[in-house]
């Protein structure tokens, strides 16, 4: 069930009407029930690899809560197998196979095993971490294991989060299930505003831009320069706004409910540096790999190289985390690069800055700063976006060129509707410049104290006919094709 | 003030949320609350279904038409898609060629993508001879030329748990009739359609499905339509499209004794792309012609009697409908006449009995 469908437009009023009405005991399973139709509306039998990851990470808490010495150790790995064993099984064997019969037939070796015909489970990398989360937690001793199994089946479960994330900490989510929520119109309303922010970036935005980024990344050999760097920038603002989108309505719909999930985006595009984009960008993912992998790796306690190194794995890891496809892959390793340079390049640059006098005018270092973190996170979405590395490769060697053509024939309009319209209706791409230019004002405007800000802040109506307006655009400016969520594929 | 409307608020949506689920599963009560503006026999065209803009909601009035045959009994097939089954206006076109070449004429009711794939469904026997008549829309055609003759997908076991479970899957699960329901019904529908219409005046928007359209004159064309040539880059495509289309013809005599007749019906934005300020066309159908000439495959050449007429008093094809008009459809008729005829009348021995 996506959220941007009629499915979900009934299904979410009803399901926390009960919630509200339902005595306290019995809530937990009423909105353990839910999340099941939830699942189960996209494809109901890959519920029971959820029902096997949930009886695997539960017995394993149990039992590494009681354990001592090596046998809790042994039965965490037990537990990190069987969840690696699942998301390797469904994700990434065919990907490992096909590539394996890639180079055996390179070589001129007999390869008999086939690809299997396996569908990927929508979300099984968000719930899969969020599960490993629970049985390293218990390992460390920063989280007791739960008794109700039904309790923890809700925590890997719960539907606002199941398939798209934010992958969540036990000690965050675990004992909200516990307590009382009251109904509050306040925070119903709180959480509605976000929810409409979300559908609006979704429906308004991210979806109008999808027209424009397949139009030419599934045909990149017609396109060259402009049209490549219309639809890369196109495709840096439709991903975020398709999954922060995502995460606001997550966010909204369990706020109404009472439950507080963590921040997974914070305006990634106005970072100044790499580190920073990834700390804004799925913040979620990002502090998953800095808690379980990168600190144990040893973090940023080694020496240089060993730092370098862990970044690359770290990185390595999250472009596969993304997808079994290469370029996902180079994605990863490619920010990974960018964060081990600048790491290495950070006196450098810094002195530089002091030499032509850049330190001392602070307004235009940091746009200097946006704009080059910018164009380097949009140069990686190049790879993350193009359909094979052999597309991004032609990307990457033609965004620049064929600008001659494109000043000679800047009065054409044949070619202006081609090229820099990508054959869609002039009106589709004002509204999605309009659109973008509205998000970042947005985005900059919720973090400032101005008369104007503080004037709405006191004036509760006002900031209902805002977002009426929002309602009204969604459903005026909206498109509605159904289409999935980016992240729901991974 | 502002508490007790936001709970107010909150009141109808649930109430609304309810509503919708109850009509989109339980039809009868459903129907009861269903916007219906259409009269009955009176259709709007798919292209209107499609934007549901006012200025392009013209009445079409259908057609009652008989099948009286049967595949067994009728001396020429005629099997393709919806092109075949357009009453508007006229009967079918298998009742309007019976009456015109006197033959009973077979017209298979369900849109058929592969004739040999068919014929081998339904067991078809070799027997006299008979002559077929195999259409596409020409925006199908190369994805239709190109899987001739390919071996169909295996059909996944016919297990009457599977089947079970389907069925109890798509009453729990599928929100299809609900979607529907939320859209139509008697509340949301003419808000739905005032924003759409809003949408239109004010920006010229309209569903995405609308490739193109006119005012004047009043025209809609589907998106496919309007992409269809412009994705065609590949010169030789062309070729491989007609030698499929020669491998069928030579199939469809050997296997079934059947000779055939192919109908190219051109896109409606083929022949009246002039209308879209940005339209243009590449000439795939006469490419295409030209490579079945060469192979002398017997087609009909709609286009250039199409062209021809484009600029006559009647229109070729409905401004809020995919489909040919009457008039269309008559010269498409007039030019198979003459087809069966030359097949009958100068090859006495071979001809159809």
């Amino acid at each position: 069930m996506l959220f941007n469908s009629v499915g979900f437009i009934v299904f979410f009023p009803i399901v926390t009407f009960l919630y509200f009405t339902m005595p306290h005991r019995y809530r937990w399973f009423l909105l353990l029930a839910a999340s099941c139709y939830f699942y189960m509306s996209f494809v109901p039998i890959y519920i029971l690899i959820l029902f096997f990851t949930i009886i695997v990470d539960y017995a394993a808490g149990r039992l590494i809560e009681n354990a001592q010495g090596k046998k809790r150790k042994f039965f965490l790995i037990l537990s990190i197998v069987a969840n690696v064993g699942v998301l390797f099984f469904f994700k990434y064997f065919n990907f490992f196979n096909h590539n394996i019969a890639h180079l055996t037939g390179v070589l001129g070796w007999n390869y008999p095993i086939k690809n299997l015909a396996i569908l990927l489970p929508i979300g099984l990398s968000f719930h899969t971490f969020q599960s490993m989360s629970y049985t390293i937690e218990v390992f460390r001793g920063r989280q007791k294991s739960e008794r109700n199994i039904g309790i923890f089946a809700l925590y890997v479960m719960f539907y606002p989060q199941l398939v798209a994330g934010p992958i969540e900490r036990p000690q965050n989510l675990l004992h909200q299930f516990y307590e009382k929520h009251e109904f509050n119109l306040q925070r119903v309303g709180s959480g509605l505003q976000r929810m409409l922010w979300g559908f609006f970036k979704k429906a308004v935005i991210a979806d109008r831009l999808s027209s424009f980024v397949n139009q030419v990344f599934n045909n990149v050999y017609d396109y060259k320069g402009i049209s490549l760097i219309i639809a890369t920038v196109f495709f840096a603002f439709q991903i975020y706004c398709d999954f922060s989108g995502y995460s606001d309505i997550a966010l909204g719909a369990a706020e109404i409910m009472g439950f507080k999930l963590m921040q997974n985006f914070d305006r990634p595009y106005i970072s100044r540096s790499i580190s920073e984009f990834w700390k804004r960008w799925h913040i979620s993912l990002s502090s998953w790999f800095r808690d379980y992998v990168y600190i144990p790796l040893g973090g940023n306690r080694v020496v240089w190289w060993r730092i370098s190194l862990n970044i690359m794995i770290v990185f390595l890891l999250s472009g596969l985390w993304h997808g079994a496809n290469w370029t996902y892959i180079f994605w990863g390793v490619l920010n990974g690069i960018y964060l081990v340079i600048s790491i290495w390049t950070t006196s450098i640059r810094k002195n530089i800055s002091a030499v032509i006098g850049l330190d001392k005018l602070p307004k235009i270092q940091k746009i200097w700063q946006m704009s080059a973190t910018f164009s380097l996170t949009c140069f990686a979405w190049i790879f993350f976006r193009a359909n094979t590395l052999v597309d991004a490769k032609y990307i990457v060697k033609n965004i620049f060129t064929g600008w001659s053509n494109f000043l000679h024939n800047i009065n054409n309009l044949t070619f202006l509707k081609e090229y820099i319209l990508m054959r869609q209706n002039p009106t589709e791409f004002v509204i999605a410049i309009l659109g973008i230019l509205f998000l970042l004002s947005a985005e900059w405007w919720q973090t400032k104290t101005t008369a104007l800000t503080t004037g709405i802040a006191a004036r509760p109506w006002l900031k209902t006919v805002a977002y009426a307006i929002i309602l009204f655009l969604i459903f005026f400016l909206g498109e509605f094709k159904n289409q999935q969520f980016i992240y729901f594929q991974f | 003030m502002l508490k007790k409307i936001y709970l107010a608020l909150c009141i109808l949506v649930v109430a609304l949320a309810i509503f919708v689920l109850i009509g989109g599963k339980i039809k009868s009560f459903g129907r009861i609350f269903l916007a219906t503006t259409d009269k009955k026999g009176v259709s709007y065209g798919d292209l209107y279904t499609i934007g549901e803009i006012d200025a392009f909601r013209f009445p079409i009035t259908g057609v009652s038409s008989n099948e009286k045959d049967t595949i067994d009994s009728a001396k020429v097939i005629a099997m393709g898609d919806s092109f075949l089954g357009i009453k508007f206006g006229s009967k079918v076109l298998p009742n309007e060629l019976e009456d015109d070449i006197k033959l009973p004429v077979y017209g298979v009711p369900v849109t058929i993508e592969d004739p040999l794939k068919y014929l081998e469904s339904i067991h078809y026997q070799k027997g006299a001879k008979k002559i077929i008549i195999v259409e596409s829309v020409e925006r199908e055609v190369v994805s239709r030329a190109l899987s001739y003759g390919t071996p169909a997908a295996t059909a996944s076991a016919d297990w009457s748990l599977k089947k079970e479970i389907d069925d109890i899957d798509y009453a729990i699960f599928d929100m299809t009739d609900v979607d529907y329901f939320f859209k139509h019904n008697i509340f949301i529908n003419p808000v739905r359609l005032f924003l759409k219409n809003l949408n239109f005046s004010l920006l010229g928007r309209m569903d995405s499905r609308i490739g193109a359209y006119s005012l004047q004159p009043p025209m809609l064309f589907y998106f496919e339509e309007v992409n269809f040539d412009k994705n065609l880059h590949n010169t030789e495509l062309a070729p491989k499209v007609a030698d499929n289309i020669k491998k069928l013809a030579n199939t469809l005599q050997q296997k079934y004794n059947l000779e055939m007749i192919y109908v190219v019906i051109p896109n409606k934005y083929t022949i009246y792309n002039d209308l879209d300020k940005q339209g243009s066309y590449n000439g795939f159908m006469p490419r295409l012609q030209t490579e079945l000439a060469k192979r002398q495959i017997n087609y009909v050449d709609l286009y250039s009697d199409y062209m021809a007429n484009r600029n006559g008093s009647q229109l070729l094809y409905y401004p809020n409908d995919s489909h040919f008009t009457p008039w269309g459809k008559k010269i498409l008729a007039d030019e198979l006449t003459k087809k069966i005829k030359k097949i009958t009348g100068t090859s006495k021995n071979s001809s159809p009995e």
